[in-house]
């Protein structure tokens, strides 16, 4: 009975890592499905954010959450610049999905190293926000900064729900997502709307990295590159490419890592995502919740 | 600086060479022959550093075993005769690359799989760091002794050479045999290669296992020199170097991937040793290092995507045996056929 204590009690942590994971899915997964390349520089957007946000409040000496606010767009325009002179440009180019993947790849060592070159190889910490208690029920507990993190990351999921949905731009961008080509000779402009989308999916991913931040309170060169370990067996698990199920396999993997770390300690947290990501190897590749066909499997 | 000190510095610049020319040319026989991406490269060539390690660490009775302790208490107290160790290592690569092999099947050929290889490297990297029971965490195996001595170190680089030359026979030799021309014909036109009878699959994974091996090969040769090997010796951007290594060096041209490793491996990170330290940022050079990796390789695959050494075509006459081509030399006709 003990251990059921311990679930509800790590019910607050297992619910901010679904919200943040959830964001970082879906940012993840919104960039495949527009642009069809795997970017494994993705990691590096979350850790940028996670550098902006310590920059501004440090050096510019910010408050911490405006600095965040502008850490944001910011790196919003990094995933557009990503995409744009980079992960477009190679997938025109290149006859093979592996050449703009391992492009990404490329990218992702540069950048960061990069982060090492500018602001050091240690870790930086923050000093934490409201950790007082907001929610209290039982055994459940939720402190300001968690409460704060789920509304961001809730708030941030019905805004790309309702982008995707009910603009014109959303009608548009799920047209691409369909088919490019089709949609291109229907007058859609796919290079400024793939941009748009690398924008939103960038911003996610930023607010997933400054979520992340705040959650731990130290931030280092390796934040988001570690964070793919969740993001990846996530994504599959959601069906590459499915922004709705994106978030269920995000809200999947973060209460199965949590718990499984009560029930087998912390270190064995990281083999739930690898299970997770081996059953479906071998069940099931097009994942839980898949899109209808992939478009293509290896080549263009 | 003694003569000594330089001796011993070649001595480290051949070891690196060598073992990153073994690991670049079964890169090139995986990814620039075959067409599989595996992000998990440097994982194999982890995995046959400590076992490498491990079985060379040899009785825990002797001096330096006592004063290390802990980390020592890994070696498997074997004394094995040296060609065995580097050979345990490359088969518990090939065991390894067929557990993964295995698990992602199909998925081997695609982008999917290849995001796969990274979960899998981060998982394993994280685990191997986290347990210390399996390779003593991130303290990781140190005193690892060189084969036949440090008197014979001289000895143990005409070794390494050795392995890094059998490899690159061995390589050439699979790349011109019927067997390379199958693999070229998987990394071209999968579907025209099934529909001719090429069992894809089962040519995949076994090129996977074998190259993995070769990989584990190349970390037990260093790891002996280098006599230690803990997770910051195998971080995930590794395997960007391999890459690098193959596609500016030429993707599917073995003498290109070797040549490739030694000026990304080698070179590049000599050269930037020779860069004003900058005593406020120790790291900022190191950190250069992997810009300039990461932007070179991107340059030649936009600028020049077939390498420094372009793969050359297979024509008829190239998969003539070389008797016949000596022959023909030897006759003086050369061009003829041409």
């Amino acid at each position: 009975m003990a251990t059921v204590h311990l679930f509800i009690a790590d019910l607050a942590f297992a619910a901010v890592t679904a919200a943040v994971l959830g964001l970082a899915t879906a940012a993840f997964s919104l960039q495949y499905a527009v642009s069809n390349v795997l970017n494994l520089a993705f990691g590096e957007l979350l850790t940028l954010a996670a550098y902006f946000a310590y920059a501004g409040s440090t050096y510019a000496h910010l408050p911490i959450w405006l600095a965040g606010l502008l850490a944001i767009p910011l790196v919003g325009l990094m995933s557009i610049a990503l995409n744009h002179f980079v992960v477009a440009p190679f997938s025109r180019k290149s006859t093979s999905a592996f050449t703009p993947m391992i492009v990404t790849f490329a990218i992702s060592a540069v950048l960061e190293h990069l982060v090492v070159a500018v602001f050091g190889p240690n870790s930086f910490s923050l000093p934490l926000g409201n950790t007082g208690t907001a929610v209290h029920l039982g055994d459940f507990a939720l402190t300001y900064d968690e409460l704060a993190t789920i509304v961001m990351a809730v708030v941030a999921m019905v805004l790309l729900h309702l982008i995707l949905k009910r603009t014109l731009f959303g009608k548009a961008m799920r047209a691409i997502v369909d088919n490019r080509s089709l949609a291109r000779a229907c007058g859609i402009r796919a290079t400024i709307i793939t941009d748009m989308a690398w924008f939103i999916s960038g911003c996610l991913a930023g607010i997933a990295g400054l979520a992340l931040l705040v959650s731990t309170g130290t931030g280092n060169s390796l934040l988001g590159n570690d964070f793919l370990l969740f993001v990846i067996p996530a994504a599959f698990l959601g069906g590459m490419g499915s922004i709705y199920g994106a978030m269920i396999g995000a809200v999947v993997i973060a209460f199965a890592s949590d718990w499984s770390s009560i029930l087998f300690g912390s270190q064995y947290k990281v083999v739930v995502g690898l299970v997770v990501l081996l059953l479906i190897f071998f069940l099931r590749p097009s994942g839980i919740i898949a899109m209808p066909e992939r478009k293509w499997a290896g080549g263009k | 600086m003694g003569g000594w000190q330089v001796s011993f510095y070649i001595y480290t610049l051949v070891i690196f060479g060598c073992s990153f020319g073994i690991a670049a040319l079964g890169l090139n026989l995986q990814y620039g022959l075959t067409g599989t991406l595996n992000f998990a490269y440097v994982l194999f060539y982890s995995i046959g550093a400590y076992i490498g390690g491990m079985v060379a660490l040899g009785s825990q009775n002797t001096p330096i075993a006592q004063s290390l302790g802990e980390q020592f208490a890994f070696g498997l107290n074997l004394s094995l005769p040296y060609p065995l160790g580097p050979l345990v290592a490359a088969l518990a690569g090939g065991v390894l690359a067929a557990l993964v092999g295995l698990v992602l099947k199909r998925s081997l050929r695609d982008d999917f799989g290849a995001l796969a290889t990274v979960a899998i490297f981060l998982v394993a990297y994280t685990l191997a760091g986290a347990l210390t029971p399996v390779f003593n965490g991130y303290n990781g195996i140190a005193g690892i002794p060189i084969p036949f001595g440090d008197q014979n170190t001289l000895l143990y680089v005409f070794v390494a050479v050795g392995w890094l030359a059998l490899s690159f026979v061995l390589a050439t030799a699979l790349a011109r045999s019927p067997y390379g021309r199958r693999m070229r014909a998987i990394r071209e036109q999968p579907e025209a290669a099934e529909a001719l009878g090429i069992p894809i699959f089962r040519t995949r994974i076994t090129v996977f296992i074998v190259t993995n091996a070769l990989a584990a090969l190349a970390g037990a040769v260093l790891v002996v020199f280098v006599s230690g090997w803990s997770p910051l010796s195998w971080q995930f951007p590794e395997t960007l170097v391999f890459f690098s290594a193959v596609i500016v060096g030429g993707r599917g041209n073995n003498l290109g991937a070797v040549v490739g490793a030694v000026l990304i491996g080698v070179a590049l990170q000599q050269a930037v040793l020779f860069l004003p330290a900058i005593p406020s940022a120790p790291t900022l050079v190191p950190a250069l290092q992997w810009v300039v990796t990461g932007v070179l390789t991107i340059a030649f695959l936009w600028f020049r995507p077939s390498g420094l050494l372009p793969e050359r075509k297979t024509n008829w006459r190239s998969l003539e045996p070389l008797s016949a081509r000596m022959r023909g030399l030897r006759i003086g006709d050369r061009g003829k056929g041409r």
